[in-house]
């Protein structure tokens, strides 16, 4: 995650805005995938950590929380919200977590909320920050202001959900007790040619952001691929291009065959892979370039230079909601090229058809 | 680079004249200029001005600046803005015939002016700033955070102090007219300035290169010329140089000078920004006048495309055409910074070019502050791309005091480049640097500067053969004569050569140099010790006193290594060792090297050795009866007639090997081969003091015997069957003859000879 220039960030004055927030007051922040979210939160975070200023920040997977620890150089704590709460109700409440029967990740909030109450627990003199919380569950957001924190900044991106029990914004605002959000309305991440693609899997009630990057003059490219001319494309072009490669997988299978595929054919180079069995997280290297093999849901909240979305086909043939906002947020994750690749040996025409034409997306 | 150059300079300059003349009617007015100006505007301002380093005056105005005093800006920020008072040093302003504005200041009162007030009809620089100031902890705690949080804002190079003032409303009052319309920088700026960030970030740590960048810097372009035809890049020219000459030369048969200069009006910030890296090819071809099935064309399109890849051989005939590769596939100069490990080992000179390409593409204003060095060399570049791009010329850009050029200072290891008597530029010397530096005059260096022009196959190897007095019979139905120092041969001829005739190879020592600067491959350090000080050349007879010198080594204190070094070994020596310090004089031991250096060393293990006699087989283990070596030379049986005469060996060796350990290196535990050689093993040490440890079985202790500089061991009985001897691989080594503990010698350099008589003289 590369810096921005002062000039990217001050073409929108709304993003301008947020840095220059004083830095002890609660905010709500609500963006479209690229308007800077993660990026604001750690600035925020280190804000904090050089005044002196007890903070912490709380994401959704473990892969962000990684990127976090990377990018604050190891200076700001951030865990995963079911590790936060975990280790701050153990001990406040000095029991386990209350969970639902069938369900150890589902916490029994009510119950949480009447023990800490009954034991008077109130709020620290801490700064909560928060990325994606669209994907956290709303009574989250009132225990961090009960019990927690003294100030609580949520950075939340409703399009992005990807779970049933996802928070809408007006849940978080209204858990969370927040003035109306500063709406972030533009792209920062993606080219215009990226955006439009993106755009075309778009579904839901925010506004399309206003993209504020220029033109690349390249358009994504849909291409059919078997495994190996799969492989040669990646390699080559990060050969080429010396891109942080991220290569998105819907089956850890695939990934798996990918890794050691790419791995032979560049012995020398960072190919590097994370999917849920591995739990390697704390191995990745997030900030340097390389390729990076993630499945689809490690993916959420980074970003790469290159995307290639493999297994493309799956995800637009099954064409329900989840499926379409996960090629809306897969799409989202590349700055500058994206590859739509699909298994076989040609481009059906039933899966073109559910693609964006010729002028927004090259086809071989 | 034109557009721009419309500017009225020299009607601003009559205004202010006038205006001058105007304040010389009024009576008794102090006109001593001012030392400083001030002035109180917001962080979004100075920001702004941080990523170029040019503050401008608000639009379609002028500055209204303090006099030794601070006037506010109307700041229009929002609620969270920071209010930032910044202090000017006059002598540091450009333009300086805007400076004459100053005189009207009193002038301006006695019209109902504020007090006090300078009129700045021209863009600030950061440079000049000599005091920042925010009004609380607060803000200036905030003002750094966001600083840092942007990758490219450079603070002016004044500490941020806390301050207590607030911002006024701005003075009322003539605010420019249409006749003081306020001067602008020039766009070329932009790109002149990345260009040159770049080409100073980039340049090649090697001698020729930064005096060509010192040239470009200092606006030679003759100089640049003439330097740049010596290093293979005719076509290289500067993007802030004028000068058209490869066409003017017309020493541009490849076309790889139009396809540069294509490149150049092709890439200019901002024209190429969003264009995809395929359609910049097309258009820098069709500039160039390619073809549409040029094949340089064709392989840019497979490689943009993802369908091929380049590599650094890709440079011969097509230097211009890498570089501009390396700049289209990697526009961003940060990822650009990358082909340095992608592809290590490019011509300096094309990486050079490239990096220029690609800070002229991406332009100043947007450059990483990675790439912009520190504040003395901000200043240095923001002047210098002022004077370049300046329509009217420098003197009208600068004061004479920013007018100074660059000069180089001499310093061994670095390259410092140093304005107005202070470094800006400081290069460490790398691999291509020791060695262009070094003598090679000299046959350690020129022998090691030989082996490393073989292996990158550098064409800069000559062969010599030299002659001993006396009559030679030629044969051949050719014929030939003697034309003064030249022998011509006509037809075909052959010579009986003595064994006294020597051919031997070396490299030209000034090709040598020059391929440094210009050639493909990734190059080591040369040998140690350096810079290698040998004076004498190859085939000469040495004068001892001007002989291989090692030099003293240095005395680094460091921990014991964790080994058995603590000498709590056995109390006496494995049987059958014998040790005799000053085996060789020091006289012989300059000559020995001497004699060593000049011969040909095999590379094949990572330590260098020469095998005499009989070649050992290393993967065998054991004599290979079959492979050539040289006969044991004069000076080797010497040494050998001398182990039987001392009766530390029962016959003449007729097997040896020499063997060079530098650093590091070292043998492992070994038992020299019982079959093929005879029981008596003889190493005689040179150079260095070094340790040989040797080991009986996993229980037992170790023993080290320290091989003394000039010392022989000979092993026999159980020291030569039984145990095993090694060299250690380490650093360092302890200084056994001193008291004191953790004394460490930093290793360099030992050469050992290894005699052995082998059985197959039976």
């Amino acid at each position: 995650m590369q810096l921005p220039t002062y000039d990217e960030i001050a073409r929108d004055h709304k993003q301008l805005e947020v840095y220059e927030r004083p830095f002890d007051q609660s905010l709500f922040v609500v963006g479209p995938p690229g308007s800077g979210k993660t990026v604001l939160a750690v600035h925020r975070a280190q804000i904090l950590a050089g005044a002196g200023k007890p903070a912490l920040l709380v994401t959704y997977n473990r892969v962000l929380r990684r990127l976090i620890t990377q990018l604050t150089e190891g200076q700001i704590d951030a865990s995963t919200m079911h590790s936060f709460v975990g280790h701050h109700y153990r001990a406040q409440a000095t029991t386990q977590v209350p969970s639902r029967v069938d369900d150890e990740y589902d916490f029994d909030w009510d119950g949480m909320f009447s023990t800490l109450q009954k034991r008077g627990v109130a709020p620290g003199a801490v700064h909560a920050i928060v990325d994606e919380a669209q994907d956290l569950p709303d009574s989250f957001f009132r225990y961090l202001r009960d019990f927690v924190a003294s100030a609580v900044t949520v950075f939340a991106d409703e399009d992005q959900a990807l779970r049933a029990d996802r928070s809408t914004l007006h849940d978080i605002k209204t858990a969370g007790r927040f003035d109306d959000p500063v709406l972030l309305g533009a792209n920062h991440r993606n080219t215009p040619e990226i955006a439009r693609v993106a755009e075309f899997f778009h579904a839901g009630d925010a506004p399309v952001p206003e993209v504020k990057r220029r033109r690349s003059g390249e358009l994504p490219r849909v291409q059919a691929y078997r495994m190996e001319s799969a492989t040669a494309l990646i390699a080559n072009w990060y050969k080429a291009r010396g891109d942080r490669v991220g290569v998105a997988v819907v089956h850890n299978e695939t990934g798996e065959s990918l890794y050691s595929r790419l791995r032979d054919r560049l012995p020398k180079e960072a190919v590097r892979i994370y999917t849920t069995d591995r739990k390697n997280e704390d191995k990745i290297d997030l900030l340097e370039r390389g390729i990076t093999i993630l499945n689809v849901g490690s993916i959420k909240g980074q970003e790469f230079d290159t995307v290639f979305v493999m297994e493309m086909g799956e995800l637009v043939f099954h064409n329900n909601a989840v499926n379409q906002r996960k090629m809306y947020m897969l799409c989202a994750r590349a700055r500058d090229n994206l590859f739509l690749m699909h298994e076989g040996d040609g481009l059906p025409d039933a899966l073109l058809e559910r693609l964006p034409g010729l002028e927004f997306l090259e086809r071989p | 680079m034109s557009g721009q150059r419309e500017f009225a300079f020299t009607d601003q300059l009559s205004t202010g004249k006038r205006r001058a003349a105007d304040g010389n009617a009024a009576a008794g007015i102090d006109r001593t200029p001012p030392t400083w100006l001030g002035l109180v505007t917001s962080h979004r301002r100075l920001f702004d001005a941080s990523q170029d380093g040019w503050l401008r005056p608000p639009a379609g105005t002028c500055f209204l600046l303090g006099r030794e005093s601070f006037v506010s800006e109307q700041l229009s920020a929002g609620r969270n803005a920071i209010p930032v008072r910044l202090a000017f040093d006059v002598d540091k302003l450009p333009f300086p015939d805007a400076r004459k504005e100053f005189e009207c200041a009193e002038v301006r009162r006695e019209k109902g002016d504020e007090p006090g007030v300078v009129h700045w009809h021209a863009p600030v620089p950061l440079y000049a700033t000599t005091t920042v100031e925010v009004p609380s902890d607060e803000q200036k705690m905030h003002l750094l955070a966001m600083v840092g949080q942007f990758s490219n804002l450079s603070l002016p190079d004044a500490p941020v102090v806390v301050a207590d003032f607030a911002p006024e409303p701005p003075p009322t009052g003539d605010r420019g007219t249409p006749e003081t319309r306020p001067l602008e920088l020039p766009e070329a700026l932009n790109a002149i300035q990345g260009a040159m960030a770049m080409a100073v970030w980039a340049v090649p740590h090697v001698e020729p290169w930064i005096e060509v960048l010192r040239r470009t810097l200092g606006r030679n372009a003759a100089g640049v010329a003439q330097e740049t035809a010596r290093l293979d890049a005719q076509w290289l020219q500067i993007p802030w140089l004028d000068g058209d000459r490869t066409e003017a030369d017309g020493d541009d048969s490849d076309g790889q000078g139009r396809l540069w200069r294509a490149a150049l009006s092709c890439m200019e910030w901002p024209n190429a920004g969003e264009e995809s890296p395929a359609a910049v090819a097309d258009r820098i071809a069709r500039a160039a006048r390619l073809d549409d099935t040029n094949p340089w064309l064709e392989r840019t399109r497979r490689i943009v495309a993802g369908n091929e890849t380049i590599s650094r051989d890709d440079w011969r005939g097509n230097g211009a055409g890498l570089a501009i590769w390396l700049a289209l596939l990697r526009p961003d100069p940060m990822r650009f910074r990358s082909w340095n490990k992608d592809l290590p080992g490019l011509p300096p000179g094309i990486w050079w070019a490239a990096a220029i390409l690609c800070g002229w593409r991406h332009g100043y204003r947007a450059l990483d502050k990675e790439f912009r060095g520190d504040s003395g060399l901000q200043e240095y570049l923001a002047t210098r791309a002022l004077a370049v791009s300046w329509p009217d010329g420098e003197a009208t850009a600068l004061p004479a005091s920013q007018r100074s050029p660059l000069e180089r200072m001499r310093e061994d290891g670095y390259f410092t480049l140093a304005w107005r008597g202070e470094p800006v530029l400081r290069k460490e010397w790398k691999a291509r640097a020791k060695w262009y530096a070094a003598d090679l005059t000299g046959i350690a260096a020129g022998n090691a500067a030989r082996h490393l022009a073989g292996r990158l196959d550098w064409p800069c190897i000559e062969r010599r053969l030299a002659l001993p007095a006396g009559r030679l019979r030629a044969e051949g139905s050719g014929r030939w004569f003697v034309d003064g120092d030249d022998l011509v041969v006509e037809g075909e001829k052959s010579l009986r050569l003595p064994r006294a005739a020597d051919v031997n190879e070396r490299v030209d020592p000034d090709e040598f140099r020059r391929l440094l600067a210009t050639e493909a491959g990734v190059v080591p350090d040369p040998p140690e010790p350096y810079p290698l000080p040998l004076k004498a050349v190859a085939g000469a007879v040495m004068d001892p006193t001007e002989a291989y010198r090692h030099p003293p080594v240095a005395e680094v204190s460091v921990a014991p290594e964790p080994s058995e070094d603590s000498r709590d070994q056995p109390e006496s020596a494995p049987p059958g060792l014998i040790y005799r310090p000053d085996f060789v004089t020091e006289e012989e031991e300059t000559r020995l090297l001497e004699c060593i250096d000049c011969a040909e060393w095999i590379t094949e293990l990572q330590r260098r050795v020469q095998h005499y006699g009989w070649r050992y087989d290393y993967k065998k283990r054991g004599i290979d009866g079959s492979a050539q070596a040289p006969e044991l030379p004069e000076w080797a049986r010497e040494l050998g007639r001398r182990l039987v005469d001392k009766r530390l060996m029962p016959d003449p060796p007729d097997q040896l090997i020499v063997n060079e350990y530098c650093g590091e290196q070292g043998i492992t535990p070994h038992i020299d081969h019982p079959d093929d050689f005879a029981e008596h093993v003889a190493t005689v040490s040179l150079l260095e003091t070094w340790d040989m440890r040797f080991t009986l079985g996993r229980k037992e202790k170790p023993y080290y015997q320290t091989l003394e500089r000039r010392s022989v061991a000979i092993l026999t009985g159980d020291a030569r069957y039984k145990w095993k001897h090694e060299i250690p691989k380490r650093k360092n080594e302890p200084r056994r003859n001193r008291p004191g503990k953790g004394r460490w010698i930093k290793r360099s350099r030992r050469v050992s000879l290894t005699f052995r008589r082998t059985h197959l003289n039976r």
